[in-house]
Protein backbone atom coordinates (compact mmCIF):
# COMPACT_ATOMS: atom_id res chain seq x y z
CA UNK A 1 0.00 0.00 0.00
CA UNK A 2 1.47 3.45 -1.07
CA UNK A 3 1.90 5.93 1.84
CA UNK A 4 0.57 9.73 0.90
CA UNK A 5 3.27 12.51 1.54
CA UNK A 6 0.85 13.83 4.73
CA UNK A 7 1.06 10.44 6.09
CA UNK A 8 5.08 10.57 5.89
CA UNK A 9 5.13 14.41 6.96
CA UNK A 10 3.15 13.06 9.97
CA UNK A 11 5.64 10.48 10.43
CA UNK A 12 8.90 12.02 10.44
CA UNK A 13 7.30 14.30 13.29
CA UNK A 14 6.48 11.58 14.98
CA UNK A 15 9.47 10.49 15.15
CA UNK A 16 11.62 13.50 15.63
CA UNK A 17 8.95 13.98 18.52
CA UNK A 18 9.79 10.70 20.14
CA UNK A 19 13.75 11.19 19.75
CA UNK A 20 13.34 14.36 21.92
CA UNK A 21 10.51 13.41 24.29
CA UNK A 22 10.13 9.38 24.19
CA UNK A 23 6.82 7.95 22.87
CA UNK A 24 5.78 8.01 26.18
CA UNK A 25 5.17 11.16 25.98
CA UNK A 26 4.63 12.04 22.51
CA UNK A 27 1.89 14.87 22.49
CA UNK A 28 1.14 13.80 19.18
CA UNK A 29 -0.05 10.64 20.33
CA UNK A 30 -2.81 12.15 22.35
CA UNK A 31 -3.93 14.76 20.15
CA UNK A 32 -7.58 13.64 20.92
CA UNK A 33 -6.66 13.54 24.08
CA UNK A 34 -5.39 17.18 24.59
CA UNK A 35 -9.19 18.60 23.79
CA UNK A 36 -10.65 16.19 26.58
CA UNK A 37 -7.73 18.04 29.10
CA UNK A 38 -8.52 21.61 27.84
CA UNK A 39 -11.99 20.99 28.36
CA UNK A 40 -11.40 19.81 32.53
CA UNK A 41 -9.45 23.03 32.40
CA UNK A 42 -12.20 25.50 31.44
CA UNK A 43 -15.16 23.82 33.25
CA UNK A 44 -12.88 24.44 36.44
CA UNK A 45 -11.88 27.99 35.56
CA UNK A 46 -15.53 28.48 34.48
CA UNK A 47 -17.11 27.43 37.26
CA UNK A 48 -14.51 29.64 39.52
CA UNK A 49 -15.81 32.67 37.38
CA UNK A 50 -19.34 31.36 37.67
CA UNK A 51 -19.80 31.76 41.10
CA UNK A 52 -18.72 35.80 40.66
CA UNK A 53 -21.00 36.31 37.27
CA UNK A 54 -24.00 38.61 37.11
CA UNK A 55 -25.80 37.66 33.64
CA UNK A 56 -27.89 41.62 33.57
CA UNK A 57 -27.10 44.48 31.21
CA UNK A 58 -28.89 46.74 33.98
CA UNK A 59 -25.96 49.19 34.71
CA UNK A 60 -28.82 51.98 36.40
CA UNK A 61 -26.68 51.60 39.38
CA UNK A 62 -23.33 50.82 38.18
CA UNK A 63 -22.43 54.85 40.31
CA UNK A 64 -23.50 52.58 43.46
CA UNK A 65 -20.85 49.91 42.11
CA UNK A 66 -24.39 47.62 42.25
CA UNK A 67 -23.65 45.08 39.44
CA UNK A 68 -24.26 44.33 36.24
CA UNK A 69 -22.38 41.54 33.39
CA UNK A 70 -20.04 44.35 32.86
CA UNK A 71 -19.10 45.43 36.56
CA UNK A 72 -19.40 41.38 37.72
CA UNK A 73 -16.41 41.07 35.00
CA UNK A 74 -14.74 43.90 36.18
CA UNK A 75 -15.08 42.80 40.39
CA UNK A 76 -13.63 39.22 39.16
CA UNK A 77 -10.79 40.47 37.02
CA UNK A 78 -9.55 43.10 39.70
CA UNK A 79 -11.05 42.18 43.20
CA UNK A 80 -11.11 38.33 43.72
CA UNK A 81 -8.00 36.95 44.08
CA UNK A 82 -6.15 35.84 41.27
CA UNK A 83 -9.20 36.77 39.02
CA UNK A 84 -7.74 37.95 36.41
CA UNK A 85 -5.56 34.63 35.99
CA UNK A 86 -8.70 32.47 36.10
CA UNK A 87 -10.18 34.62 33.61
CA UNK A 88 -7.44 34.82 31.04
CA UNK A 89 -6.86 31.04 31.12
CA UNK A 90 -10.72 30.47 30.81
CA UNK A 91 -9.98 32.93 27.48
CA UNK A 92 -6.51 30.98 26.41
CA UNK A 93 -7.80 27.87 27.28
CA UNK A 94 -10.53 28.22 25.05
CA UNK A 95 -8.60 29.49 22.09
CA UNK A 96 -5.93 25.94 22.76
CA UNK A 97 -9.08 24.02 22.10
CA UNK A 98 -9.78 25.09 19.08
CA UNK A 99 -6.19 24.79 17.94
CA UNK A 100 -5.80 21.07 19.58
CA UNK A 101 -9.57 20.19 17.99
CA UNK A 102 -8.30 21.62 14.48
CA UNK A 103 -4.83 19.79 14.66
CA UNK A 104 -6.61 16.75 16.00
CA UNK A 105 -8.70 16.84 12.79
CA UNK A 106 -6.27 17.40 10.48
CA UNK A 107 -3.86 14.66 11.91
CA UNK A 108 -6.71 12.00 11.42
CA UNK A 109 -7.56 13.54 8.15
CA UNK A 110 -4.01 12.99 6.79
CA UNK A 111 -3.38 9.66 8.45
CA UNK A 112 -6.86 8.43 6.77
CA UNK A 113 -8.33 7.59 9.97
CA UNK A 114 -11.66 9.09 9.21
CA UNK A 115 -13.02 6.56 6.79
CA UNK A 116 -15.76 4.02 6.68
CA UNK A 117 -16.11 2.75 10.19
CA UNK A 118 -14.99 6.22 11.31
CA UNK A 119 -17.39 8.28 9.77
CA UNK A 120 -19.44 8.54 12.99
CA UNK A 121 -16.20 10.20 14.83
CA UNK A 122 -15.93 12.47 11.73
CA UNK A 123 -19.32 13.89 11.39
CA UNK A 124 -19.59 13.89 15.95
CA UNK A 125 -16.06 15.72 15.84
CA UNK A 126 -17.17 18.38 13.54
CA UNK A 127 -20.80 18.99 15.39
CA UNK A 128 -18.08 19.20 18.68
CA UNK A 129 -16.14 21.59 16.91
CA UNK A 130 -19.29 23.91 15.61
CA UNK A 131 -20.38 23.68 19.54
CA UNK A 132 -17.00 24.57 20.56
CA UNK A 133 -17.02 27.56 18.30
CA UNK A 134 -20.73 28.75 19.57
CA UNK A 135 -19.87 27.83 23.20
CA UNK A 136 -16.46 30.38 22.52
CA UNK A 137 -18.56 33.24 20.71
CA UNK A 138 -21.34 33.45 23.57
CA UNK A 139 -18.38 33.44 25.62
CA UNK A 140 -17.16 37.04 24.24
CA UNK A 141 -21.03 38.08 24.71
CA UNK A 142 -21.03 37.58 28.76
CA UNK A 143 -18.31 40.28 28.87
CA UNK A 144 -20.91 43.24 27.81
CA UNK A 145 -18.06 45.52 26.73
CA UNK A 146 -18.91 47.26 23.30
CA UNK A 147 -17.35 44.40 21.22
CA UNK A 148 -20.15 42.06 23.17
CA UNK A 149 -22.67 44.21 21.56
CA UNK A 150 -21.64 44.65 18.40
CA UNK A 151 -21.34 40.92 18.13
CA UNK A 152 -24.82 40.61 19.57
CA UNK A 153 -26.31 42.87 16.93
CA UNK A 154 -24.07 41.19 13.97
CA UNK A 155 -25.58 37.62 14.69
CA UNK A 156 -29.07 39.15 15.38
CA UNK A 157 -28.34 40.80 11.64
CA UNK A 158 -27.08 37.56 10.33
CA UNK A 159 -29.65 35.09 11.66
CA UNK A 160 -32.28 37.49 10.85
CA UNK A 161 -31.60 37.40 7.08
CA UNK A 162 -32.64 33.27 7.19
CA UNK A 163 -35.75 33.03 5.50
CA UNK A 164 -39.56 32.52 7.49
CA UNK A 165 -37.43 31.97 10.77
CA UNK A 166 -35.04 34.15 10.72
CA UNK A 167 -36.69 36.84 12.35
CA UNK A 168 -38.00 33.89 15.33
CA UNK A 169 -34.55 32.95 15.76
CA UNK A 170 -33.55 36.24 16.27
CA UNK A 171 -35.78 36.98 18.91
CA UNK A 172 -34.92 33.18 20.62
CA UNK A 173 -31.27 34.87 20.67
CA UNK A 174 -32.04 38.13 22.44
CA UNK A 175 -34.70 36.23 24.41
CA UNK A 176 -37.22 38.94 23.39
CA UNK A 177 -37.53 41.41 20.78
CA UNK A 178 -34.89 43.54 21.81
CA UNK A 179 -31.50 43.43 24.18
CA UNK A 180 -32.97 43.44 27.84
CA UNK A 181 -31.62 41.61 31.23
CA UNK A 182 -32.87 37.99 29.77
CA UNK A 183 -30.62 38.54 26.83
CA UNK A 184 -27.85 38.12 28.81
CA UNK A 185 -29.80 35.08 30.98
CA UNK A 186 -29.98 33.77 27.66
CA UNK A 187 -26.33 33.99 26.65
CA UNK A 188 -25.58 32.40 29.93
CA UNK A 189 -27.74 29.70 29.54
CA UNK A 190 -26.76 28.55 26.31
CA UNK A 191 -22.79 29.47 27.10
CA UNK A 192 -23.42 26.64 29.87
CA UNK A 193 -25.67 24.41 28.91
CA UNK A 194 -24.08 23.89 25.59
CA UNK A 195 -20.89 23.32 27.31
CA UNK A 196 -22.25 20.09 29.39
CA UNK A 197 -23.74 18.63 25.81
CA UNK A 198 -20.60 18.48 24.82
CA UNK A 199 -20.43 15.43 27.79
CA UNK A 200 -22.97 13.86 25.05
CA UNK A 201 -21.23 14.58 22.19
CA UNK A 202 -18.30 13.17 23.49
CA UNK A 203 -19.96 9.69 23.96
CA UNK A 204 -21.10 9.79 20.29
CA UNK A 205 -17.72 10.42 19.52
CA UNK A 206 -16.31 7.38 21.81
CA UNK A 207 -19.51 5.13 21.04
CA UNK A 208 -17.56 2.98 18.43
CA UNK A 209 -14.30 3.02 19.65
CA UNK A 210 -13.27 0.06 22.07
CA UNK A 211 -10.17 2.14 23.71
CA UNK A 212 -10.50 5.59 23.38
CA UNK A 213 -7.23 7.93 24.92
CA UNK A 214 -9.19 10.08 26.35
CA UNK A 215 -6.28 11.21 29.12
CA UNK A 216 -3.03 12.68 27.96
CA UNK A 217 -0.06 11.80 30.64
CA UNK A 218 0.14 13.75 32.97
CA UNK A 219 3.71 15.24 32.04
CA UNK A 220 1.70 16.41 28.84
CA UNK A 221 -0.85 18.27 30.43
CA UNK A 222 1.92 20.21 32.79
CA UNK A 223 3.34 21.19 29.28
CA UNK A 224 0.14 22.22 28.11
CA UNK A 225 -0.68 23.93 31.69
CA UNK A 226 2.43 25.27 31.91
CA UNK A 227 2.10 27.09 28.32
CA UNK A 228 -0.97 28.56 29.18
CA UNK A 229 0.18 30.46 32.44
CA UNK A 230 3.04 31.92 29.86
CA UNK A 231 0.43 32.66 27.33
CA UNK A 232 -1.26 34.51 30.68
CA UNK A 233 1.01 36.51 31.17
CA UNK A 234 2.54 37.14 27.33
CA UNK A 235 -0.86 38.54 26.66
CA UNK A 236 -2.56 39.61 30.00
CA UNK A 237 -6.49 41.01 29.48
CA UNK A 238 -7.01 44.56 29.15
CA UNK A 239 -9.42 46.93 29.99
CA UNK A 240 -12.96 47.57 28.19
CA UNK A 241 -15.16 49.77 28.01
CA UNK A 242 -19.11 49.03 28.99
CA UNK A 243 -21.59 48.30 26.50
CA UNK A 244 -23.78 51.74 25.55
CA UNK A 245 -27.20 50.27 24.41
CA UNK A 246 -27.94 53.94 23.18
CA UNK A 247 -25.10 53.80 20.99
CA UNK A 248 -25.87 53.43 17.46
CA UNK A 249 -22.68 53.35 16.05
CA UNK A 250 -20.29 50.30 14.97
CA UNK A 251 -17.12 51.13 16.33
CA UNK A 252 -14.11 48.81 15.55
CA UNK A 253 -13.16 45.92 17.54
CA UNK A 254 -10.61 43.64 18.20
CA UNK A 255 -11.53 40.26 16.79
CA UNK A 256 -10.05 36.63 18.24
CA UNK A 257 -9.30 34.70 15.10
CA UNK A 258 -9.77 31.83 16.92
CA UNK A 259 -13.85 32.35 17.83
CA UNK A 260 -14.41 35.06 15.81
CA UNK A 261 -12.98 34.86 12.59
CA UNK A 262 -17.12 34.37 11.18
CA UNK A 263 -17.65 37.75 12.51
CA UNK A 264 -14.42 38.92 10.85
CA UNK A 265 -16.00 37.10 7.29
CA UNK A 266 -19.31 39.28 7.73
CA UNK A 267 -17.87 42.05 8.20
CA UNK A 268 -15.22 41.55 4.91
CA UNK A 269 -17.81 40.15 3.06
CA UNK A 270 -21.40 41.15 3.79
CA UNK A 271 -24.29 38.67 4.49
CA UNK A 272 -24.51 36.85 1.86
CA UNK A 273 -20.31 35.77 1.84
CA UNK A 274 -21.08 34.67 5.29
CA UNK A 275 -23.69 32.42 4.75
CA UNK A 276 -22.02 31.37 1.78
CA UNK A 277 -18.91 30.27 3.38
CA UNK A 278 -20.62 28.82 6.64
CA UNK A 279 -22.90 26.75 4.79
CA UNK A 280 -20.37 26.04 1.72
CA UNK A 281 -17.67 25.15 4.37
CA UNK A 282 -19.47 22.97 6.77
CA UNK A 283 -20.73 20.94 4.23
CA UNK A 284 -17.25 20.28 2.19
CA UNK A 285 -15.85 19.46 5.85
CA UNK A 286 -18.77 16.92 6.23
CA UNK A 287 -18.69 15.56 3.13
CA UNK A 288 -14.98 14.62 3.21
CA UNK A 289 -15.69 11.21 4.17
CA UNK A 290 -18.25 9.80 1.65
CA UNK A 291 -15.94 10.26 -1.76
CA UNK A 292 -12.98 9.16 -0.01
CA UNK A 293 -14.30 6.55 1.80
CA UNK A 294 -14.94 4.11 -1.14
CA UNK A 295 -11.45 2.04 -0.58
CA UNK A 296 -12.83 -1.59 -0.20
CA UNK A 297 -11.85 -3.89 3.03
CA UNK A 298 -11.76 -7.28 3.50
CA UNK A 299 -12.86 -7.59 6.48
CA UNK A 300 -12.02 -10.60 9.06
CA UNK A 301 -13.33 -14.03 8.61
CA UNK A 302 -14.25 -16.24 11.65
CA UNK A 303 -13.70 -20.41 11.33
CA UNK A 304 -16.41 -21.50 12.94
CA UNK A 305 -14.77 -24.90 13.30
CA UNK A 306 -11.66 -23.54 15.38
CA UNK A 307 -13.62 -20.82 17.73
CA UNK A 308 -13.96 -21.92 20.93
CA UNK A 309 -15.84 -18.80 22.09
CA UNK A 310 -12.76 -17.52 24.34
CA UNK A 311 -13.97 -13.77 23.48
CA UNK A 312 -10.24 -12.66 22.99
CA UNK A 313 -11.05 -10.89 20.04
CA UNK A 314 -13.93 -9.63 20.56
CA UNK A 315 -12.44 -7.41 23.47
CA UNK A 316 -9.21 -6.54 21.42
CA UNK A 317 -11.35 -5.39 18.39
CA UNK A 318 -10.35 -1.52 18.67
CA UNK A 319 -13.65 -0.88 16.36
CA UNK A 320 -16.35 -2.89 18.62
CA UNK A 321 -16.75 -4.98 14.98
CA UNK A 322 -16.54 -8.67 17.05
CA UNK A 323 -19.87 -9.80 18.45
CA UNK A 324 -20.08 -12.80 20.56
CA UNK A 325 -23.49 -14.43 19.79
CA UNK A 326 -24.63 -18.04 21.54
CA UNK A 327 -23.01 -20.69 19.53
CA UNK A 328 -24.83 -23.71 17.28
CA UNK A 329 -26.81 -26.56 18.72
CA UNK A 330 -24.62 -29.24 18.77
CA UNK A 331 -21.15 -27.37 20.09
CA UNK A 332 -19.12 -27.64 22.13
CA UNK A 333 -18.47 -24.05 23.20
CA UNK A 334 -21.26 -21.62 24.13
CA UNK A 335 -20.48 -18.74 22.31
CA UNK A 336 -19.08 -17.98 18.96
CA UNK A 337 -17.78 -14.50 17.66
CA UNK A 338 -19.08 -13.31 14.53
CA UNK A 339 -18.07 -10.39 12.02
CA UNK A 340 -19.68 -7.05 11.87
CA UNK A 341 -18.25 -6.20 8.24
CA UNK A 342 -19.60 -2.80 7.83
CA UNK A 343 -17.75 -2.00 11.23
CA UNK A 344 -14.45 -4.05 10.60
CA UNK A 345 -10.74 -2.06 9.27
CA UNK A 346 -9.23 -5.51 8.39
CA UNK A 347 -6.57 -4.45 11.33
CA UNK A 348 -5.68 -8.32 11.93
CA UNK A 349 -5.74 -7.35 15.79
CA UNK A 350 -8.31 -9.99 16.13
CA UNK A 351 -6.25 -12.36 14.32
CA UNK A 352 -2.91 -11.39 16.47
CA UNK A 353 -5.41 -12.08 19.43
CA UNK A 354 -6.87 -15.53 18.31
CA UNK A 355 -4.81 -18.29 19.90
CA UNK A 356 -6.58 -21.03 17.85
CA UNK A 357 -5.93 -19.44 14.56
CA UNK A 358 -10.28 -19.12 14.07
CA UNK A 359 -10.03 -15.81 12.85
CA UNK A 360 -8.05 -14.48 9.40
CA UNK A 361 -8.35 -11.82 6.83
CA UNK A 362 -8.91 -12.94 3.64
CA UNK A 363 -6.50 -11.95 1.78
CA UNK A 364 -3.97 -11.89 4.67
CA UNK A 365 -3.62 -15.24 6.16
CA UNK A 366 -2.30 -15.47 9.39
CA UNK A 367 0.55 -17.73 9.07
CA UNK A 368 1.74 -15.75 6.10
CA UNK A 369 2.03 -12.45 8.38
CA UNK A 370 3.82 -14.01 11.12
CA UNK A 371 6.03 -15.47 8.78
CA UNK A 372 6.82 -11.72 7.40
CA UNK A 373 6.85 -11.01 10.93
CA UNK A 374 9.56 -12.84 11.90
CA UNK A 375 11.94 -11.95 8.61
CA UNK A 376 11.40 -8.39 9.29
CA UNK A 377 12.36 -8.66 13.31
CA UNK A 378 15.39 -10.98 12.02
CA UNK A 379 16.21 -8.74 9.18
CA UNK A 380 16.69 -5.58 11.96
CA UNK A 381 18.41 -7.65 14.04
CA UNK B 1 20.67 11.16 24.47
CA UNK B 2 23.29 14.07 24.54
CA UNK B 3 19.85 16.50 23.60
CA UNK B 4 17.83 15.26 26.57
CA UNK B 5 20.52 16.00 29.34
CA UNK B 6 20.71 19.00 27.91
CA UNK B 7 16.81 19.81 27.93
CA UNK B 8 16.50 18.43 31.72
CA UNK B 9 19.42 21.01 32.55
CA UNK B 10 17.28 23.81 31.13
CA UNK B 11 13.86 22.13 32.10
CA UNK B 12 15.47 22.05 36.05
CA UNK B 13 17.50 25.52 36.03
CA UNK B 14 13.60 26.87 34.92
CA UNK B 15 11.77 24.78 37.27
CA UNK B 16 14.03 26.01 39.88
CA UNK B 17 14.12 29.62 38.59
CA UNK B 18 10.41 29.86 38.26
CA UNK B 19 9.97 28.38 42.03
CA UNK B 20 12.14 30.63 43.71
CA UNK B 21 10.88 33.66 42.01
CA UNK B 22 6.97 33.10 43.26
CA UNK B 23 6.87 34.79 46.27
CA UNK B 24 8.43 38.19 45.25
CA UNK B 25 6.24 38.05 41.84
CA UNK B 26 2.93 37.80 43.67
CA UNK B 27 3.66 38.66 47.81
CA UNK B 28 5.92 41.67 47.61
CA UNK B 29 8.36 39.70 49.59
CA UNK B 30 11.34 41.20 51.10
CA UNK B 31 14.83 40.14 52.70
CA UNK B 32 13.08 40.61 56.02
CA UNK B 33 10.50 37.81 55.09
CA UNK B 34 12.89 34.79 54.39
CA UNK B 35 13.35 32.10 56.53
CA UNK B 36 15.43 32.83 60.12
CA UNK B 37 17.72 29.96 59.61
CA UNK B 38 19.36 32.01 57.01
CA UNK B 39 20.39 34.56 59.46
CA UNK B 40 21.15 31.71 61.99
CA UNK B 41 23.09 29.85 59.47
CA UNK B 42 25.20 33.30 58.63
CA UNK B 43 23.73 33.01 54.74
CA UNK B 44 22.79 36.72 54.76
CA UNK B 45 24.48 37.69 51.49
CA UNK B 46 22.54 34.30 49.97
CA UNK B 47 19.40 36.11 51.06
CA UNK B 48 21.33 39.91 49.77
CA UNK B 49 21.12 37.94 46.18
CA UNK B 50 17.77 35.82 46.38
CA UNK B 51 16.39 39.55 47.12
CA UNK B 52 18.31 41.41 44.97
CA UNK B 53 17.81 39.37 41.54
CA UNK B 54 13.93 38.23 41.93
CA UNK B 55 12.62 41.41 43.32
CA UNK B 56 13.80 43.44 40.31
CA UNK B 57 12.84 40.79 38.01
CA UNK B 58 9.66 40.56 39.44
CA UNK B 59 9.73 44.39 39.40
CA UNK B 60 10.71 44.62 35.84
CA UNK B 61 8.25 41.91 35.12
CA UNK B 62 5.00 44.18 36.59
CA UNK B 63 6.54 47.02 34.49
CA UNK B 64 6.39 45.35 31.21
CA UNK B 65 2.92 44.46 32.29
CA UNK B 66 2.34 48.11 32.74
CA UNK B 67 3.22 48.62 29.34
CA UNK B 68 0.65 46.27 28.27
CA UNK B 69 -2.37 47.85 30.46
CA UNK B 70 -2.87 45.20 31.73
CA UNK B 71 -6.11 44.88 33.43
CA UNK B 72 -6.21 43.52 37.54
CA UNK B 73 -3.19 42.89 40.01
CA UNK B 74 -0.02 42.86 37.86
CA UNK B 75 1.55 40.71 40.97
CA UNK B 76 -1.06 37.84 40.04
CA UNK B 77 0.20 37.89 35.85
CA UNK B 78 4.23 37.73 37.37
CA UNK B 79 3.13 34.70 39.85
CA UNK B 80 1.46 33.30 36.59
CA UNK B 81 4.23 33.50 34.91
CA UNK B 82 6.37 31.72 37.45
CA UNK B 83 4.68 29.21 38.50
CA UNK B 84 3.64 28.36 33.96
CA UNK B 85 7.78 28.06 34.40
CA UNK B 86 8.07 25.93 36.60
CA UNK B 87 5.51 23.53 35.58
CA UNK B 88 6.76 24.10 31.92
CA UNK B 89 10.44 23.55 32.96
CA UNK B 90 9.60 20.58 35.41
CA UNK B 91 7.71 18.40 33.18
CA UNK B 92 10.44 18.54 30.00
CA UNK B 93 13.13 17.68 32.34
CA UNK B 94 10.82 14.33 33.58
CA UNK B 95 9.94 14.19 29.42
CA UNK B 96 12.94 14.16 28.65
CA UNK B 97 14.74 11.63 31.33
CA UNK B 98 11.65 9.83 32.78
CA UNK B 99 10.97 7.06 30.35
CA UNK B 100 12.09 3.53 30.61
CA UNK B 101 10.40 2.35 26.98
CA UNK B 102 13.20 3.95 25.02
CA UNK B 103 13.03 0.25 22.93
CA UNK B 104 9.52 -1.60 22.24
CA UNK B 105 10.17 -5.25 23.07
CA UNK B 106 7.96 -7.87 20.59
CA UNK B 107 7.20 -11.32 21.78
CA UNK B 108 5.97 -13.50 19.05
CA UNK B 109 3.23 -15.56 19.99
CA UNK B 110 3.16 -18.89 20.13
CA UNK B 111 0.45 -20.57 18.40
CA UNK B 112 -1.26 -23.54 19.63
Amino acid sequence: METSVWTKVFLVTEDLFNKIATSKYNPLYYHGALPQFIMYVLFLSGLLLFAYYVPTIDNAYVSKNLVNAFTSVKYITNDIPFGAVVRAVHRYAGDAMVVAIVLHMVRVWFTDRYRQYRWVQWESGIVLLIMVLFIGQTGYYLIWDERSLILTRMTVSALETIPVIGVGLGHWFLNGRAISNLTLSNFLFIHIGLSFTLLFGLWIHYVRMTRPVITPPPVVNYVLMGLLLLVVYLFPITATKMADLQSLTTNSMDIDLFFLFPYWVLSQTGMFGFWAFTIIGTLAVCLIPLPMGAKPIEAAEVVNTKCTGCTFCSRDCPYQAIEMVPAPAGSRFKLIATVKSYRCSGCGVCVGACAFDAIDLPNLLDTDVTEKIKQLSKAQS
Amino acid sequence: MAIRVVIMAIGIAACLYGSIMMPWAEMNMTKENLPHTLTLLRLEPVADALDSVFGQTAEAHKASLDAKEAEGNRGEYVYAFAIGLAILGGALAVAAIGSADEQEKMLMPEKK
